[in-house]
């Protein structure tokens, strides 16, 4: 007899009511922060909309905005979209090199994004002159790209934590975040500094090979996922898409509408 | 057409990359939620649009037809 049953037996208690996500409760507490987290979003872009079409005086984004660099940016998260769809496949199958692979390039897309990122918000700032207190399309537009650049930093630190988890556990899963961090505040002090979309790639790469070597030197041999084990993978795969998600509204109500 | 378009894409995303479409119907409704009460604070701003954005532009209304 199990151990529940054993419990239900003796105490008379009901069995525990099926969740929503029968696998793991960790997946239904990252589906309502991603359900406030979009609702945090949407009052952005509600406002957005409102200041905008409101304001018969609004540039026209297209003459301002950098579209083709930004339709790079968008291909590359979409991109890192589908290697982590690659790295959830593989450990399911319970291929470890595999979902280190696709978690790595999965990371160092968000950090190039960041650093193309830095690289336009330059190029916006010192050269076409705007700003967030400027006028409102300044307020929007940075607040906008900032808060969802922040969720993409937020995504490199948390798969960069998942890398680590896979190679070493706990220990490797903060020193590894804490490594791309790092290099990701570096690829965007870089780039600010050299005002060069290429240089800030070429820094993303490198940061990005940091902590893959800094997660495979943790590497142990027996990893933290495997074929049956891997809910975290999954739910670190739920926040990559929901920011690829939101992005893809963010560029077509900002950049292209 | 765009907003279409994106809309498409970003339904794509959450019904076959986060796994929408196999999960439990209520999954779906807490998904589906912020994307209701955004249309409808998307309407609740429309009353507001021409008077708030002159608010904070501080450019004049136009002027009122005089009357004859």
């Amino acid at each position: 007899m199990s151990h529940a049953a054993v419990a239900e037996h003796d105490f008379g208690l009901e069995p525990a009511e099926s969740p929503l996500t029968p696998e793991s409760w960790g997946k239904l507490g990252m589906w309502v922060f991603l359900a406030a987290d979009a609702m945090s979003f949407g009052g952005l872009l509600a406002g957005y909309g409102a200041l905008r079409y409101g304001d018969p005086t609004w540039p026209r984004p297209s003459s301002i905005l950098g579209i083709q660099l930004t339709a790079v940016m968008t291909f590359l998260l979409i991109c890192s979209s589908v290697t982590m769809v690659e790295a959830l496949a593989a450990i399911r199958r319970g291929d470890r090199d595999r979902l280190e692979r696709f978690l790595f390039l999965t990371i160092l897309g968000g950090m190039i994004f960041l650093g193309l990122q830095a690289f336009e918000w330059n190029k916006l700032i010192l050269h076409e002159g705007q700003s967030i207190s400027r006028n409102n399309f300044g307020a929007t537009f940075f607040i906008l790209t900032g808060f969802h650049g922040c969720h993409v930093f937020g995504g490199v630190c948390f798969l960069s934590a998942i890398l680590g988890r896979a190679s070493r556990g706990v220990s490797g899963a903060i020193v590894v975040a804490m490594v791309a961090a790092l290099a990701t505040v570096g690829t965007l002090i870089v780039t600010s500094a050299t005002f060069s979309g290429l240089v800030g790639i070429a820094s993303a790469v490198a940061g990005g090979g940091v902590v893959f070597l800094v997660a495979r030197l943790l590497r142990a041999p027996v990893g933290a996922y495997s074929a049956h084990h891997n809910t975290e993978v999954e739910i670190a795969a739920l926040y990559c898409h929901f920011v690829d998600l939101i992005w893809i509204l963010v560029f077509t109500f900002v950049y292209l509408v | 057409m765009l907003v279409l378009l994106a809309a498409t894409k970003a339904a794509l995303v959450a019904m076959f990359y986060m796994h929408l479409s196999s999960e439990k119907r209520t999954l779906a409704y807490i998904a589906l939620t912020p994307a209701f009460l955004c249309v409808l604070l998307v309407f609740a701003l429309l009353p507001d649009l021409g008077a708030f954005t002159r608010a904070l532009t501080h450019t004049t209304p136009p002027p009122a037809e005089a009357h004859h």
